[in-house]
């Protein structure tokens, strides 16, 4: 039994979007009930064992669930309940086309349990991006460690060049020429004025240029090809190709160029032990939403783990949202339900298709529905169906050695139509070593990721990218072997739509994107909170004590490794 | 002391003033205790053998660490550890003995790493050539990334690198590395100069190689002020170039070559100027290197000058606080050349007939 029974918020899922929610909640002074039906925070966005990942590889792309027992069997009556009853289900079809290679040699890969194999990589962390700003006024930084990002590359001609990102970076880079130096260093201090200026600007960056596409703002400048590649991909992260634009959309404007630059730079010069703008969490992502989620604890949010939910329960008459029914049979009540992207829930029917059957009417017939059809069209009506923008493939590989000797952490940016004989996409690879401890001395991981319409086409692309880090086996070249081995890799499709749902105080969070940062999940994240808790406050600003008016954040930084 | 508010009777002291007090008690304590052992080393350095305890060594040590400017305790510490030193056959001992000096240097370093004493007692310890110097080196380096100009840690490494004999082409390399971290380092770019006035004052240095080494150099500092026109540390080293490579005329095939390096250094600032018309560092250094040019080239004398005097111009309107300087350098360029022509009125003749002699 779980007392109380009544809540301001249930959450299901311990997913980062649904324990930066919990935490906000409970730090908004709300009472949070936290469920999760997995063994150790499995979600999306966690860093699982190297098992845990071989299970989800052998199911196919499922998140292999916690076994529940029911220890109190407890029932109620749909006649007690003065409900309409939704079942909730397991999200179909979330992850596709998993495939391990080697599949059944896992002897070179050194001791198993040391790894942490991150589902939603690879993704960084902005020094001063919106996640650490959170992490720090939840007080969730003393949980977390970080490594910085050591370097950044960009993959042109063949080769990888260093990303000149900082002052020195410019100062020491022997590809660009000198008058090439000054047109970069020029450009950013253009933006460190922006900033400074705070919108107010006049002339190239007058209000009404910077709704224009950024890259004509570049060319403008007079930024070389190399530079504006860089800047675009490297720098702003930004995700589609914009020198050939197929959708308009994709297009990044004027304005949202040069604030994803200004958080570069503030980023790059918040932390002085940070080397770069990025961050990486120690012992992986996964850590995250443990860290959001002991700051929920510790403000008296209620956690009950290993604890399914069957179903959602809405008023008869206005179908509101009401609480949720778990696996124990108990009903648990509040009219604000956020669950993980990994439920669906069957869409209300409305009131004119069935005006007189009971609740437990429709359970039935949509049940008969769904055995007699292999397409859940009851269950999982999603945003955006086809397209470019819903799903992403990821690759995580497990290499011998460094690509980059003496370098562990880093990150290379494959613009788009740089992999040679190919048209592609923007993708991404961050290498991480034992030094983030995600895996064991001497062995490296490299994540990647790239968007994805065609199944085919996204492993053919991030196959080009692996060709280019890692060593193909035959090759006499020389060059070819001072490259890393590729010991193991898995690819899988994930889905990154968002599930579709009208049922009034019900919120459901997202999945990891194709974005290799956090800013787009917490936008998300706060809107929801905004949505279920006007007046409040997300994350309200920590008064400065006596002892941390040095600055905000000074935690964190003392959280980064090389002190 | 500001921002902090006045402390209200009957309120309980800050932690702070615990922590103060602490201090000022056990000073109390400690000097009476220091001042009667360094007596007392004195009496008995008349004849007799003083022993220095272990109890006086730590006292002096803690004493040290409270306050690490007082002088007389270093002295003490170090007529102890001579006096230790000459009893102490065993080679170990001897080294371990060593150790502590640094040890108790390190302690005081932590409290103020500007003080004068405890970087000399590190020096005099290390001259005993009893510690290894490559753990000196580790040491500096983890300091000068943490304060890469505190001019004592580089001071520090200079003497180390002498002590040890690191040939200067090796020392240099990390001056290079500390200017790739952040070339707003005068303490670097000093060091590398002075480390280059030692490789081309070696003896056997070929012209040639001190030739092609400065202008390695040139193209070095050069990314400095592309990526920074406005930090100054790049210009300095720069007129210091200028210096050394004007100081080479006269040996054999210099002349030459200094002007092929004038007009490519001319050049480069020209080209600079063009991407930031108003960066004073680059116009004051394209006056000097055109007025360095004419004072060599007569053929170009009247241009180069000229413009010379348009930059100068431009600088009094463009950094008026050091508007004086430039009209003082525009007086001297209106008198030289008063003279000039005055004395070649009077000497053309003479002139000509010299060149006739020559030819």
């Amino acid at each position: 039994m779980i007392e109380p029974n009544t809540f301001d918020a249930i959450v299901l899922g311990t997913g980062l979007p649904e324990s930066i929610l919990a935490a906000s909640i409970a730090a908004a002074g709300k009472t949070v009930l936290h469920l999760d039906a997995y063994e150790g925070y499995l979600s999306p966005w966690a860093s699982p064992s190297f098992s845990t990942l071989s299970s989800f590889a052998s199911s196919g792309g499922c998140l292999p669930k916690a076994s529940f027992s029911a220890e109190e069997e407890l029932t109620f009556s749909p006649e007690e309940i003065e409900y309409k009853i939704l079942e909730v289900k397991d999200a179909p079809a979330l992850y596709s086309h998993v495939k391990v290679s080697p599949a059944h040699d896992e002897s070179s890969l050194g001791r198993l349990n040391r790894y942490s194999l991150d589902l939603a990589g690879p993704k960084v962390v902005f020094c001063a991006g919106p996640l650490v700003d959170a992490l720090v006024s939840a007080q969730a930084d003393h949980h977390v460690r970080f490594k910085g990002v050591e370097a950044s590359f960009i993959w042109r001609d063949g080769q990888m060049t260093a990303v000149p990102a900082s002052r020195s970076d410019v100062f020491r880079d022997k590809t660009l020429s000198l008058a090439d130096k000054r047109f970069l260093m020029r450009f950013f201090k253009l933006v460190a004025d922006y900033t400074d200026s705070e919108g107010g600007t006049s002339g190239e960056l007058a209000a009404e240029n910077l709704d224009r596409p950024f890259v004509e703002f570049l060319r403008r400048q007079q930024l070389p090809t190399l530079i504006r590649e860089i800047i675009l991909y490297a720098i702003a992260l930004v995700d589609d190709d914009q020198e050939q634009v197929s959708d308009v959309a994709s297009l990044v404007s004027t304005k949202d160029g040069l604030q994803a630059l200004a958080l570069y730079l503030a980023s790059a010069s918040r932390f002085p032990d940070a080397p770069g703008a990025f961050l990486y969490p120690m012992y992986g992502h996964g850590d995250l939403p443990q860290a959001f989620c002991r700051c929920a604890a510790v403000r008296g949010a209620l956690y009950v783990l290993r604890m399914p939910v069957v179903s959602l329960l809405l008023d008869k008459e206005s179908g509101d949202c009401k609480g949720v029914q778990i696996a124990s049979g108990q009903v648990l009540h509040s009219e604000k339900v956020i669950a993980s992207p990994t439920f669906c829930v069957e869409q209300p029917a409305t009131s004119e298709s069935t005006p007189t059957t009971t609740s437990s009417a429709v359970d039935a017939e949509e049940d008969a529905h769904l055995r007699s059809s292999d397409v859940p069209s009851t269950s999982s009506e999603r945003h955006e169906t086809g397209g470019d923008s819903t799903k992403v493939a990821r690759c995580l590989c497990i290499t011998d050695q460094s690509f980059q000797p003496g370098l562990s952490t880093v990150m290379v940016i494959f613009p788009p139509n740089s992999l040679h004989g190919r048209k592609s996409k923007v993708v991404r690879a961050l290498q991480l070593g034992s030094a983030a401890d995600v895996c064991p001395d001497g062995k490296y991981i490299v994540q990647f990721s790239v968007k994805c319409s065609d199944a085919t086409e996204a492993e053919e692309t991030l196959q080009a990218a692996k060709d280019a880090l890692f060593r193909v086996d035959d090759s006499e070249d020389d060059l070819e072997s001072e490259k890393p081995k590729l010991l193991w890799s898995i690819f899988f499709i994930q889905d990154v739509s968002n599930p579709l749902q009208a049922i009034r105080g019900l919120k459901m969070s997202v999945m990891p994107d194709g974005t290799i940062d956090y800013r787009s999940m917490m936008k998300y994240t706060e809107t929801i909170f905004h949505e279920l808790f006007p007046e409040k406050e997300f994350f309200p600003k920590l008064p400065a004590t006596s002892t941390s008016d040095e600055g905000e954040g000074d935690a964190v930084a003392d959280g980064i490794d090389g002190l | 002391m500001h921002g902090r508010p006045r402390q209200r009777p009957g309120q309980a002291p800050s932690p702070l003033h615990h922590q103060e007090q602490a201090y000022a008690v056990e000073l109390q304590k400690l000097m009476p205790q220091f001042l009667q052992s360094n007596r007392t080393c004195w009496v008995f350095d008349v004849g007799v053998v003083c022993s220095y305890s272990a109890e006086a060594m730590n006292q002096n040590a803690r004493l040290l660490e409270l306050n690490p400017e007082f002088y007389t305790a270093w002295n003490y510490r170090k007529r102890a550890v001579e006096e230790i030193l000459g009893r102490e056959t065993d080679e170990e001992a001897r080294k371990g003995i060593a150790q502590r000096e640094l040890d108790v240097v390190v302690r005081a370093l932590r409290v103020n790493h500007k003080c004068y004493g405890a970087w000399y007692h590190r020096k005099w310890v290390i001259g005993l050539g009893l510690s290894s110097l490559d753990a000196e080196l580790v040491l500096l380096k983890k300091l000068l990334r943490l304060d890469g100009r505190n001019f004592h840690g580089w001071d520090y490494r200079r003497f180390i690198v002498k002590t040890k004999g690191v040939p200067p082409e090796e020392a240099i390399l990390f001056t290079t590395d500390k200017i790739n971290e952040n070339f707003s380092n005068y303490s670097a770019w000093h060091n590398r100069s002075a480390l280059l006035s030692e490789i081309s004052k070696k003896e056997g240095t070929e012209i040639n190689r001190v030739q092609a080494m400065l202008e390695d150099e040139y193209d070095f500092v050069k990314n400095s002020f592309y990526t920074d026109p406005d930090d100054q540390s790049g210009w300095f080293y720069y007129c210091w170039l200028l210096e050394q490579t004007i100081a080479l005329v006269g040996t054999p095939g210099s002349d030459v070559w200094l002007m092929k390096v004038l007009d490519k250094e001319i050049e480069a600032c020209r080209e600079l100027l063009e991407l930031e018309s108003n960066s004073k560092w680059t116009k004051l250094t394209l006056a000097r290197l055109l007025l360095t040019h004419a004072s060599y080239n007569t053929s170009s004398r009247k241009s180069d000058t000229d413009e010379a005097r348009t930059h100068f111009e431009e600088l009094c309107s463009l950094d008026p606080t050091h508007r004086e300087y430039y009209q003082y350098q525009l007086s001297m360029l209106s008198s030289k050349e008063l003279i000039k022509d005055r004395s070649s009125l009077t000497t053309q003749h003479e002139g000509s007939e010299e060149l006739q002699l020559k030819s």
